[in-house]
């Protein structure tokens, strides 16, 4: 059985927008992690690993394509 | 060559037409935008000046069309 | 729409036609009203229709476009009310699968709205009844799961009492706090909205869309303000605003760095030296409440409660956060969401209170309650100046003293007024109800619009505002337009007869009913119309179009192919209808006129706006000539309302001037 792929963000490109957290079907991703600038933005992460489908659905929603499928 | 200024309040605005726009020769640095602006020296470290959206270094040489802006808070809302 | 007398439901498909029309949102929302509600609705009664509406661009990949709105016949105003909002609860709209939930009827025993996959359902909610918007969420949180985390949107016991000035609260305070939308959401019965979709939004070319939003989130990233910018700087920002009278068009996005460290709370002492913020019930200056006293406001004390920021969905600059208060409220409360500006100045130095504490308690207080601040303040004011002016003894206060600044009889007041008990019970329909119970030589201290309280913004700084105030269907807001909200969209880019503001133009000018401020306040109010369509955040707007690219954005997302032109149009059709709705239920547009303390008569006698004023009938009649509406009683005009196409829509009952 193949393993299902898993959103893996990248922080760099990220704008903390919120758009992953609130489209995920089963709200797998919540947005959290705060050690990543100065302003303590909330970031996604990904909370519920083993609820995830691979859906795709993130990383397609992604609006500046910080998303990607591993 | 043109460039948009978006200026601070308290800048000498007699080089700026009433779009905003200066003209400078072409090659001009950021640095001759600040004197044509007569901004005091001991203010412009606080001035936040970006270069098309950018913070860039005073020395920088700008071309035609670059925008120029100071930043200045909103009010209201 | 869901009918809470007979709990049924019925899915009403709009035609395309009507998108294009109105947009969505508030448009969506006034297209509704208009045809389903009977005309002479009780507010307060089953016909009336309360709406949640999501907007056309909420969840296409936009950046800035999470809001949603609440609309209703306002029990407030009598005419057509919205009330805006932000937070998560927008795209879920959308997600379970319908661009609006209206509520018509009214529930026999209280009941929440659940939305999944499945389908609505209506539950029972009494459970739920008396408590505050913060525990209601944490309720249903544990009544109810779902695969989707849940976005829920709840009245507190100002709605339920039926507060006047009630409003709704989404993730734990967040308010579409205007108009009395929380009211109607009480006399209807319905406690909570709770939707847990997953269902897709579709928009035409994604591709498109996303460029747009790479190109503005680059920018928003690379503003930032360095570290030595400390709050200590507004003041003097502020002084150089009003330091000259010349216009001085700046650059919005930049702005978008100030947004980001303070979120609203720049303007706290910013406003102060400009002028933009009023003091002591309106008729008060910094004179009143100079620095040492607002010097505690400053953002920088708020800022350090901050533990985590928040922001709406689909927002990239995050202006708002969430502040732990557990050190000041005595443990009474862990967190609250962080004051907003308008929350700080409605109950700082609008009562010349400077106890900064205080404005956390009193901002918890009201979002748990879900009662409007900006109303709430106002009234609060107005008893103050009564109290001062010695009409109101101790036994008709209950024994408060209602001195200006006594921030723990403010607290109490605010919490008499979620109650409905003690003088609170008198305070807790807004000030233009509390006038006509005091008496009336009360009535030129209540400062209103059309019974709506206004925004913490000042028309005698900026007169267009004041005309926005007293125009808009929905009046007393300070989001539909002012004359700098106009410089900063720097909307002539786009919309070809736009006037340009020029460098060193008079900002004097904008005192007088000229054909530039009657056109810079039509297309203001045209404008938001458009924004309030597309679910877009008023702070996107002002960080200027020429970054916001609204008109892009849209036409991405639905494949029409319009120009900029042909939606201030749509905006000018939204706007005419929002306006015909208060005529065909009976308001006189020109009673909707703000208090004229507003309008400096008489003017301040103190302060960066000493002596400003401006003749407001008259700002009204060039605004409504603009709009197309008749010039004496802004009525719309025949020509006006067939040359908006409403004919062809099969909608009756227009009056016209």
């Amino acid at each position: 059985m193949a393993d299902k792929k898993k959103p893996i963000f990248d922080y760099e490109r990220c704008m903390a927008c919120g758009i992953c957290s609130g489209d995920c079907p089963l709200s797998c991703i919540a947005m959290r992690k705060t050690d990543i600038d100065s302003y303590q933005k909330a970031y996604p992460v990904l909370d519920e690993y083993y609820r995830c489908t691979g859906c795709t659905r993130c990383a397609k929603a992604c609006p500046v394509a910080a998303i990607r499928m591993m | 060559m043109r460039v948009q200024v978006y200026p601070p309040p308290f800048a000498n605005l007699t080089d700026l037409d009433e779009d905003g726009m200066m003209v400078l020769s072409p090659g001009a640095r950021l640095s001759t935008v600040y004197r044509r602006l007569k901004i005091p020296l001991v203010l412009q470290p606080l001035l936040i000046c970006h270069v098309n959206y950018q913070r860039v270094k005073l020395s920088t040489q700008l071309k035609d069309g670059d925008i120029i802006s100071f930043m200045l808070p909103l009010a209201g809302g | 729409m869901v009918d809470l007398s007979d709990a049924t439901f019925d899915e009403i498909k709009i035609p395309d036609m009507i998108y294009e029309h109105f947009l969505s949102g508030v448009g969506l929302g006034a297209y509704i009203l208009y045809k389903y509600l009977p005309q002479g609705a009780d507010p307060l009664g089953p016909d009336n229709i309360l709406g949640f509406v999501s907007g056309l661009l909420t969840g296409t990949g936009s950046f800035m476009t999470g809001r949603w709105l609440a609309v209703c016949k306002s029990p407030l105003t009598g005419g057509f009310g919205d009330a805006n909002c932000g937070g998560t609860f927008s795209p879920a709209i959308k997600q379970s699968g319908y661009d609006g939930i209206f509520f018509k009827g009214q529930a026999q025993t209280p009941k929440m709205l659940f939305i999944d996959n499945t389908g609505p359902q209506l539950l029972d909610a009494a459970d739920l009844w008396g408590l505050d918007t913060v525990a209601t969420e944490a309720a249903i949180n544990q009544k109810i799961t779902a695969n989707k985390k849940l976005a829920i949107a709840t009245i507190g016991p100002a709605g339920e009492h039926q507060s006047l000035i009630a409003g709704i609260s989404n993730d734990g305070g967040r308010m579409a706090a205007r108009s009395g939308v929380g009211t109607v959401m009480g006399s209807k019965k319905l406690k909570a909205v709770v939707l847990a979709g997953s269902k897709m939004i579709r928009s035409q070319d994604s591709e498109a869309i996303k460029a747009i939003s790479q190109d503005y989130a680059k920018k928003v990233k690379a503003s930032n303000l360095p570290a030595i910018a400390t709050g200590a700087i507004l003041p003097i920002m502020g002084k150089s605003m009003v330091a000259t009278d010349k216009a001085i068009p700046i650059d919005g996005m930049l702005s978008t760095a100030i947004i980001k460290k303070w979120g609203t709370g720049f303007t706290n002492t910013m406003g102060m030296t400009m002028g933009d913020t009023p003091v002591k019930n309106w008729k008060g200056s910094v004179a009143d409440f100079p620095y040492r006293k607002y010097r505690h406001l400053n953002p920088d004390h708020i800022q350090k409660h901050e533990i985590k920021k928040y922001h709406c969905y689909s927002c990239v600059i995050g202006c708002g956060g969430v502040c732990d208060i557990s050190g000041i409220s005595k443990g009474r409360f862990l967190h609250t969401h962080k004051p907003e500006y308008e929350t700080v100045a409605a109950f700082g130095s609008l009562l010349l209170n400077q106890d900064r504490d205080s404005l956390f308690m009193i901002n918890e207080l009201l979002n748990r309650g879900g009662m409007d601040s900006i109303s709430a303040g106002n009234t609060i004011a107005f008893a103050m100046e009564c109290y001062e002016k010695g009409w109101l003894s101790q036994e008709v206060t209950g024994g408060l003293d209602l001195t200006w600044g006594n921030a723990p009889a403010i607290i109490t007041l605010v919490e008499q007024m979620i109650a409905g008990v003690g003088f609170g019970a008198i305070l807790q329909h807004g000030v233009k109800k509390a006038s006509e119970i005091l008496g009336i030589e009360s009535a030129p201290l209540a400062i209103h619009a059309g019974g709506q309280e206004p925004g913490m913004h000042d028309p005698r700084m900026d007169p267009i505002l004041g005309i926005h105030y007293s125009c808009d269907p929905t009046p007393g807001r300070h989001t539909i337009g002012a004359g700098s909200y106009y410089t900063y969209m720097r909307i002539w880019e786009d919309v070809t007869w736009a006037p340009k503001v020029k460098l060193g133009e008079d900002k004097n000018d904008e005192y007088e009913a000229t054909t530039q401020v009657g056109l810079k306040s039509m297309i203001n109010a045209c404008t938001k119309q458009i924004l309030d369509g597309s679910g877009g955040c008023f702070f996107a707007l002002v960080s200027g179009l020429n970054h916001f690219k609204i008109f892009d954005y849209l036409n991405a997302a639905t494949g029409w192919q319009k120009t900029p032109n042909e939606y201030m149009t749509i905006g000018l059709r939204m706007q005419t209808l929002r306006q015909a709705f208060n005529v065909r239920e009976g308001i006189n547009p020109r009673d909707f006129k703000m208090n004229e303390r507003l309008s400096g008569n008489p003017p301040l006698a103190a302060g960066p706006l000493k002596g400003k004023h401006f003749d407001i009938d008259e700002m009204m009649g060039i605004h409504y000539q603009f709009m197309g509406w008749d010039k004496k009683t802004g009525i719309p005009t025949k020509t006006a309302l067939e040359d908006l196409g409403f004919c062809d829509l099969e909608m009756e009952g227009f009056i016209h001037g």
